[in-house]
């Protein structure tokens, strides 16, 4: 009787008790059996085409995100116009859409690139007449632009005949943007790597291997930076800073037939994606430069034409295309990481061309920008993926062959 | 020796002789008589059934219900006579009459509420047997006596008294039986026709007793044409005692002067009890499922069990739709910040088993609430109904008697009957 009394006492000292809770019953959304599902609307995926910016089928870009929700990149028009857009994604009615706006507008063609710091946007192009130039942009118009290449590079060497810069990248610690390529002097080209400051102004100019072809370029820890180029028949990294401080060369054993080589560092780590044009195989080499090591790893998809790719984390994901001779070419996505691939995916809602960049979204998931072919023209086309490089009509998927 | 046992002999001879030789004056009753004797049978259980309403009705005088009590003890054959009855617990009681009329009187008052109603059979059962008659010393005479019997459905309506406890304060609540009790009579008569007929006595029959056809018993009194009857018949007694003055008997007040004492003993006692009173239902009788359970049921252990039940139920789905629900709305934010629609929908698959296990506890808690609320309020309805019913036959009783009309009871007198009345 006493756990009776108790009990009783409970009863009347906790009757507040009792409304609260019958008032949380009552607020509760208690009349939907099934909750709503916020998967779609939560995580933003899609593969849209953006038909109203036609382009050609081969630049090189880059794209970045302002917020979760808009993204700004570059595209090169058939009409001969370098346009810089903005992709804005809504979800509306289940379902998302991307909007597009043209930013800015200008002649040039063979854009190699674009980078951007602090809002601040650096193109990489050439003038209709066939300059190579250098443009900032600022709030969305030009600047700036620098096309005396070869007057900075004259007073370091002599009789410069021409310069040919592939692309460029930021060195973010010392405020600097390095453009790698080429430059011919007295009859000899060599590989060369060209920084500028945040003003376009060209501050130094390094060359390296006579005849040899840069490929890529990754800014490392410090001020240094990795250089990856081919010579004769061997592939060459190059680890060097402004100062020439550390400078160091490492003569890589991989097959030249691994082409559109793409590089990123991470700590002791040196990454190269890559597709062996005749195996039609893409690989990750993983390289430890202290212990001078190296790991391949096979992507999971076949046949593969080109990929490119971004180090997030300790994993690099790809996005790639695959073209079965007489198929419709398709696009890949997938993650590689050291010795295993979690997830893969394919999309053929379009006629894929090649990838131009891969951008990990502020928010969740991935962010894949391609070429698409639709009839005979070109266009850019974005797929947003999850964290796995699933969307929400496409599903996770871990083996793409 | 053996002169006196000659004597013995025939002294044992005369005596049976005069036994042999003494004149038998039998006398045989009628299908009239018998017929009148079973309607006497009648309202002499109506005259018990009336002291019984009048004895329990504390709102009468006190020297009325003792008179009440006296008239009952009178009805019955001798002190030994007994009656069974449902008074102070669920489970009926063997009473000697003393101690049933004295329960009825003294426990009656401690009782909120004692309501009774009955309807009697239309069979009335004959037996006779030989027996001397009614002045055994004086007139050395056999004559026959005769054995009634008839069957009564009796409906009452009792309260028991529920102490107060941490939920309620003190109440009572009331309850409904329907009871089938065999009454037995007597019937003597001497050799002046002086008829005298006397209860011998009540007994209730329970449901499991083999040796009567309970149900058939039942159905029989339910068609019989005699309404339920709960009316105080004070005015029958007024009537017969008119008929006794008019026909110059002799009425026996003895019985009330000794007791003085008692009658005022008693009058102090009830002044001091404190019946308790009927508690309605309270808000938070309905709003707190198992609260007001404290306060209805007969039975201590199921006002117990109905508290313990219906708390117990609420407290536990309630704690079981809050636990789900938190893991639902914990589950389900995952499901919203997942980076990964496969993430997303395993949050997702599992935040919906937690709500719709938080749907199907709070269903059951809410069910629990209402049932709760639908049980208290039918619990009340039904307690009010009860005491309505039992005050209100208790008012309109009063009225009768208010308005002091007359009730000539349906009963031939005629030259060969007489009845020998004691009050």
């Amino acid at each position: 009787m006493e756990v009776l009394d108790i009990y009783m006492k409970f009863l009347k000292r906790y009757r507040i008790v009792y409304m609260v809770v019958l008032f949380i019953h009552g607020s509760c959304n208690i009349n939907k059996w099934d909750l709503p599902d916020k998967s779609n609307e939560s995580i933003p995926s899609y593969a849209i085409s953006i038909s109203q910016f036609p382009c050609i089928d081969e630049f090189k870009t880059s794209i970045f995100a302002e917020d979760d929700s808009r993204y700004i990149t570059c595209i090169e028009t058939p009409t001969g116009k370098i346009q810089m857009i903005r992709i804005q994604q809504d979800f509306d009615n289940e379902q998302w859409t991307a909007n597009t706006s043209l930013l800015l507008e200008w002649e040039g063609k063979d854009l190699k690139g674009i980078v951007e710091f602090e809002e601040q946007y650096v193109v990489l192009y050439k003038k209709p007449q066939g300059i190579q130039t250098l443009a900032l942009i600022d709030k969305f118009t030009l600047k700036k632009d620098f096309t005396q290449f070869n007057e900075f590079i004259d007073t370091s060497y002599n009789k410069v005949n021409a310069t040919n810069f592939h692309a460029l990248t930021v060195q973010t610690q010392n405020k600097e943007i390095l453009l790698f390529g080429e430059v011919s002097s007295q009859g000899t080209s060599y590989s060369a790597v060209l920084a500028f400051d945040m003003n376009l102004n060209p501050i130094w100019i390094k060359t390296y291997l006579k005849n040899a072809v840069a490929l890529d370029i990754t800014c490392a820890e410090n001020d240094s930076f990795l250089l990856i180029q081919k010579y004769k028949n061997e592939l060459n990294l190059i680890l060097d800073d402004s100062k020439s401080n550390d400078y160091r060369k490492y003569v890589l054993a991989i097959d030249t037939s691994f082409v559109n080589l793409e590089m990123y560092q991470k700590n002791e780590n040196v990454y190269l994606l890559s597709t062996n044009i005749i195996k039609q195989i893409s690989s990750l080499f993983t390289l430890h430069l202290t212990n001078k090591s190296a790991f391949v790893e096979d992507v999971k998809a076949y046949p593969v034409t080109i990929i490119s790719g971004i180090l997030d984390g300790d994993q690099v994901i790809c996005s790639g295309i695959i073209d079965s001779l007489g198929k419709t070419p398709k696009a890949f996505v997938t993650n590689v990481r050291f010795g295993s691939s979690d997830w893969c995916n394919i999309f053929d809602n379009a006629n894929f061309e090649r990838p131009l960049s891969v951008l990990k979204a502020k928010g969740k998931g991935y962010l894949f920008f391609y070429i698409a072919k639709q009839g005979n023209q070109y266009f850019p086309f974005i797929v947003r993926t999850d964290a796995e490089g699933a969307t929400f009509d496409n599903a996770f998927n871990f083996n793409c062959l | 020796m053996r002169i006196i046992r000659i004597l013995l002999i025939i002294i044992y001879n005369l005596l049976f002789l005069d036994v042999f030789c003494q004149k038998m004056h039998k006398y045989e009753l009628d299908s009239t008589e018998r017929e009148s004797f079973k309607q006497e049978a009648f309202h002499k259980y109506i005259t018990f059934f009336e002291s019984t309403l009048n004895i329990i009705d504390g709102r009468l005088d006190i020297n009325d219900r003792y008179r009440s009590k006296c008239v009952m003890t009178n009805l019955f054959e001798n002190s030994n006579t007994t009656v069974t009855d449902i008074l102070k617990s669920k489970d009926p009681v063997i009473y000697k009459i003393h101690n049933y009329t004295n329960e009825l009187f003294i426990e009656s008052p401690k009782m909120p509420l004692l309501y009774k109603k009955f309807k009697y059979d239309t069979t009335f059962s004959f037996k006779e047997a030989n027996y001397k008659g009614l002045n055994v010393d004086t007139d050395k005479k056999a004559y026959k006596i005769y054995f009634g019997e008839m069957f009564v459905l009796e409906k009452l309506i009792n309260s028991v008294n529920i102490p107060g406890s941490l939920l309620n304060d003190p109440t009572f609540n009331a309850y409904e039986e329907g009871v089938l009790k065999e009454v037995k009579f007597r019937i003597g008569h001497d050799q002046n026709k002086n008829y005298d007929l006397k209860i011998e006595g009540i007994k209730i029959i329970p449901k499991e007793n083999k040796a009567y056809n309970y149900q058939e018993i039942v159905d029989r009194i339910k068609k019989s044409p005699f309404p339920y009857s709960d009316k105080s018949e004070e005015m029958y007694i007024e009537a017969l005692k008119d008929t006794i003055k008019q026909r110059d008997w002799e009425i026996d007040t003895s019985n009330f002067k000794g007791d003085s004492a008692l009658l005022k003993k008693l009058e102090t006692a009830e002044d001091k009890i404190e019946l308790p009173k009927y508690q309605n239902p309270r808000a938070i009788d309905v709003l707190i499922p198992g609260y007001g359970h404290m306060r209805y049921g007969i039975n201590k252990s199921y006002r117990i069990f109905k508290t313990a039940t219906y708390s117990s139920l609420f407290i536990g789905s309630t704690a079981f739709a809050i636990y789900n629900k938190i893991n639902a709305n914990n589950v389900y934010k995952e499901h919203i910040s997942a980076i990964s629609f496969r993430e997303s929908s395993k949050n997702y698959s599992k935040a919906n088993q937690y709500h719709k296990k938080f749907i199907v506890s709070t269903g059951v808690a809410i069910g629990t609430f209402i049932a709760n609320g639908v049980h208290i309020y039918f619990s009340h309805q039904k307690q009010q109904k009860r005491i309505q019913e039992a005050m209100k036959n208790r008012r309109n009783s009063l009225s009768i008697l208010d308005k002091g009309r007359k009730y000539v009871p349906d009963i031939g007198f005629d030259g060969n009957l007489l009845f020998s009345w004691k009050f």
